[in-house]
C-alpha cells in the first residue's frame, strides 16, 4: 500500500460518527459549570505576582469597603464586620481583611492553613444564614462560592508542595482539615434540607484531588517503570536518539524523511483544501 | 465578562466534536472518551476562571493540550491498576463495539481494520496521526500541542505511517 492510499483511508476515519446527544448535554453542563466558576479576578487567589495594595482587582472589588472603613474610622468597622454575613453592609470589609491577610501571607504552607481556617469561617456563615434567613437565603451563594474557592486553593497548595517533594505532616494535616470541613458542610445542608450544588462540586473536587495526589506520589514509580520499558526495547531507543538529533538541528534534519513527508503533504493538499498551509512553510 | 463566556461556548461548539473523536482514537473506548472530553472542557474553563492562563490566543491548541495531558494521565492510571472489574467492563465494551461493528459491515471492513491497526500503534504515533489526518491539524498546530519541533513532528508522522503500513503487509 502506498502512503497516499493509507492517508486517504485515515482521512476517512474523520467520518466516524459521534454521539450528538452527549455533546449537547455536555454543552448544558458546561454552561452551569461556567456560571458556578465565574471569571472573577478579585476572588481568585492566585496571587504571588500581584502587589498587595496596588493590585487592582482586589482594590476594585472592595473599594466600597474601603470607603466604609474610612467613614467609620478603621479598626472599629473591621472589628464590627467580623460577625457580618454575606449580604450585610459590613461583609465586604470582612472579605477585604481576609483578602489582605491572604495576600500578605507569603509562606505557601501557612497560606494553606489560612484557607482551612477561612473554609471553617464560611461554614459557620452558611450555618447562620440557613438558620436565620430561612428558605431563600440571601447571600448564601456568596458564602458557598468562597467556601469552594478556599478549599480548592488549599488543595492546590498541597499539590504544589507535594510536587516539590515537600511532603510530611503538612499535606496530611491540611487534607484532614479539609475533609472535616466537607463533612461539616454536608451535615449542615442535610440538616436544613437545603439542596446545594456545593456538596456535589466539593465531592467531585475531592475525587479529583485525591487522584492528583495519588498520581504525584506514584509518578516516580511510573517513571522508573517507563525507563525499564525503554531499555527492554532497543528499537525504541534508536528512534528516540534519532528524534533527539532531529530536535537539535530542527527542521534541517534527515533530508530523506523530510522529502518523503513533503510528498505526503502535497497529497493531502490535493485531497483536502482545509489542510493548513503552515505545514508547507518550511 | 460575557464576552469570555460567549467565546468559550463558541470554541466548544467548534472543537468539541474533534476533541471527542481525537480522544476516542487515542484510547479506543467511547464512554471513557466522553468522560475525558467533559473533563477537558471543565478543566479548560477552570484554568481560565482561576487566572492560570492570562490570555488565550488559540483555543484549539489550548483544548488539545489539556486533552493530551488527560490521555497521558489515563494511560498512566491504566498501567498501575487494572482491576478485575475494569477488565470485565472493558470486555463488555469490546463486545458492544464488536456488535456495532458487525452491524455496519457496509461501512467497510477496511475502515475497521485500519481502526484496529491504529489502536495497536504506540500512543506517540497515534497522537500525531490522529491530529494530522483525522483532526486536520497543521504541522505547526501539532508542534504547538505536543511541544515538539516541526521537523520532529514530521519525522514522527512519517515513522507512524511506515509502522501502520507494515501492519497491512503482515
Amino acid at each position: 500500500m502506498k502512503d497516499k492510499d493509507l492517508i486517504k483511508n485515515l482521512k476517512k476515519l474523520k467520518e466516524t460518527p459521534v454521539k450528538r446527544e452527549f455533546l449537547a448535554s455536555l454543552q448544558n453542563d458546561l454552561k452551569k459549570y461556567m456560571e458556578f466558576f465565574p471569571i472573577r479576578k478579585g476572588i481568585k487567589v492566585k496571587v504571588p505576582e500581584a502587589a498587595p495594595f496596588f493590585g487592582l482587582p482586589i482594590f476594585k472589588v472592595t473599594s466600597f469597603a474601603l470607603i466604609v472603613i474610612l467613614a467609620f474610622g478603621g479598626g472599629g468597622a473591621v472589628f464590627a464586620s467580623q460577625k457580618s454575613l454575606p449580604g450585610d453592609i459590613l461583609y465586604p470589609i470582612k472579605t477585604l481583611t481576609e483578602n489582605l491577610e491572604e495576600t500578605l501571607t507569603f509562606d505557601s504552607q501557612k497560606k494553606a492553613y489560612l484557607y482551612t481556617r477561612l473554609a471553617e469561617k464560611r461554614i459557620g456563615e452558611i450555618k447562620n444564614i440557613l438558620e436565620e434567613r430561612g428558605v431563600e437565603p440571601k447571600g448564601l451563594s456568596i458564602a458557598e462560592k468562597r467556601l469552594v474557592t478556599h478549599i480548592i486553593s488549599a488543595e492546590q497548595i498541597v499539590e504544589k508542595e507535594l510536587e516539590k517533594g515537600r511532603n510530611g505532616e503538612f499535606a496530611e494535616e491540611i487534607t484532614a482539615k479539609l475533609n472535616i470541613s466537607r463533612e461539616e458542610a454536608k451535615k449542615i445542608f442535610e440538616k436544613e434540607e437545603y439542596q446545594s450544588k456545593v456538596i456535589e462540586i466539593l465531592e467531585r473536587e475531592q475525587e479529583r484531588f485525591e487522584k492528583e495526589i495519588e498520581a504525584i506520589e506514584e509518578e516516580e514509580e511510573v517513571k522508573e517503570a517507563e525507563e525499564d520499558d525503554d531499555s527492554d526495547d532497543s528499537g525504541d531507543d534508536e528512534e528516540t536518539e534519532e528524534i533527539k538529533e532531529a530536535e537539535e538541528d530542527d527542521d534541517s534534519s534527515d533530508p530523506l524523511d523530510e522529502e518523503e513527508l513533503d510528498d505526503n503533504n502535497d497529497d493531502n493538499e490535493d485531497d483536502n483544501n482545509n489542510s493548513n498551509s503552515d505545514s508547507d512553510d518550511d | 465578562m460575557e464576552m469570555v463566556h460567549q467565546k468559550f461556548e463558541e470554541a466548544y461548539q467548534e472543537y468539541a466534536e474533534g476533541i471527542l473523536r481525537h480522544i476516542y482514537f487515542r484510547i479506543s473506548n467511547w464512554p471513557i472518551a466522553e468522560d475525558l472530553t467533559q473533563e477537558t472542557f471543565f478543566k479548560a474553563w477552570r484554568s481560565m476562571a482561576e487566572g492560570k492562563v492570562a490570555e488565550i490566543s488559540n483555543f484549539k491548541a489550548f483544548f488539545y493540550k489539556i486533552a493530551n495531558n488527560l490521555i497521558i494521565d489515563y494511560y498512566r492510571g491504566k498501567k498501575k491498576e487494572v482491576s478485575l472489574e475494569e477488565m470485565e467492563e472493558e470486555a463488555e465494551n469490546i463486545a458492544v463495539v464488536k456488535a456495532e461493528q458487525e452491524h455496519e459491515v457496509d461501512l467497510g471492513i477496511e475502515k475497521k481494520k485500519l481502526e484496529q491497526y491504529l489502536s495497536e500503534l504506540k500512543d506517540e504515533y497515534k497522537q500525531v496521526l490522529v491530529m494530522r489526518f483525522i483532526n486536520d491539524m497543521s504541522i505547526k498546530e501539532i508542534s504547538q500541542v505536543t511541544n515538539k519541533t516541526r521537523g520532529n513532528v514530521r519525522i514522527l508522522i512519517h515513522r507512524a505511517l511506515q509502522v501502520l503500513k507494515k501492519k497491512y503487509e503482515r
